[in-house]
């Protein structure tokens, strides 16, 4: 069922330090990390594809 | 060691417009953030519901596909995952700061 509520397992301190631990956590995390560093690079080159050229605010066109 | 994720975090966070990051896992247990607990853990659900749903929609489209980066604008502000098997690495930005 695609409307089911999430519950969010309960997971101690030691736990959560134990799947950083992991070297399957560090595979996701090393790429991961790299992804979303490129991102935002590309972000602060100043690109922002809502910018406003003509003095129209497009983010609210409601 | 945790002391590299701390520091890979805190590079990350320096960027312009970073409001916060959060590592979930695909449970939507919140692992590490540079938030306060009761705002990561309501935007780790936000984002593990959207993943969610996103991942469906994509493999219910073609089942060989996979979702590899989610990237969503809103008025307040931009977020953007990184998904994998088991973790979500989630940053929340403010566009207009």
């Amino acid at each position: 069922d695609h409307e089911e509520k999430h519950i969010v397992p309960d997971v101690t301190l030691e736990q959560k330090q134990e799947i950083m631990f992991s070297e399957d956590f560090r595979k996701f995390f090393d790429k991961a990390s790299r992804v979303i560093e490129r991102a935002l690079a590309e972000d602060d080159r100043g690109i922002d594809i809502f910018v406003d050229y003509k003095g129209e605010n497009l983010e609210s066109l409601e | 060691d945790e002391a590299d994720i701390g520091e890979t975090l805190n590079r990350i966070k320096t960027h312009k417009g970073v409001v916060g990051i959060i590592v979930l896992t695909q449970d939507g247990v919140v692992l590490k953030s540079t938030l306060d607990d009761e705002t990561a853990s309501s935007y780790g659900l936000l984002v593990h519901d959207l993943v969610r749903r996103s991942r469906l929609g994509i493999r219910d489209f073609d089942p060989s596909n996979d979702l590899s980066f989610l990237r969503i604008r809103t008025k307040k502000h931009e977020i953007m995952v990184a998904p994998d098997r088991d973790y979500l690495l989630i940053v929340i930005q403010n566009p207009n700061s």
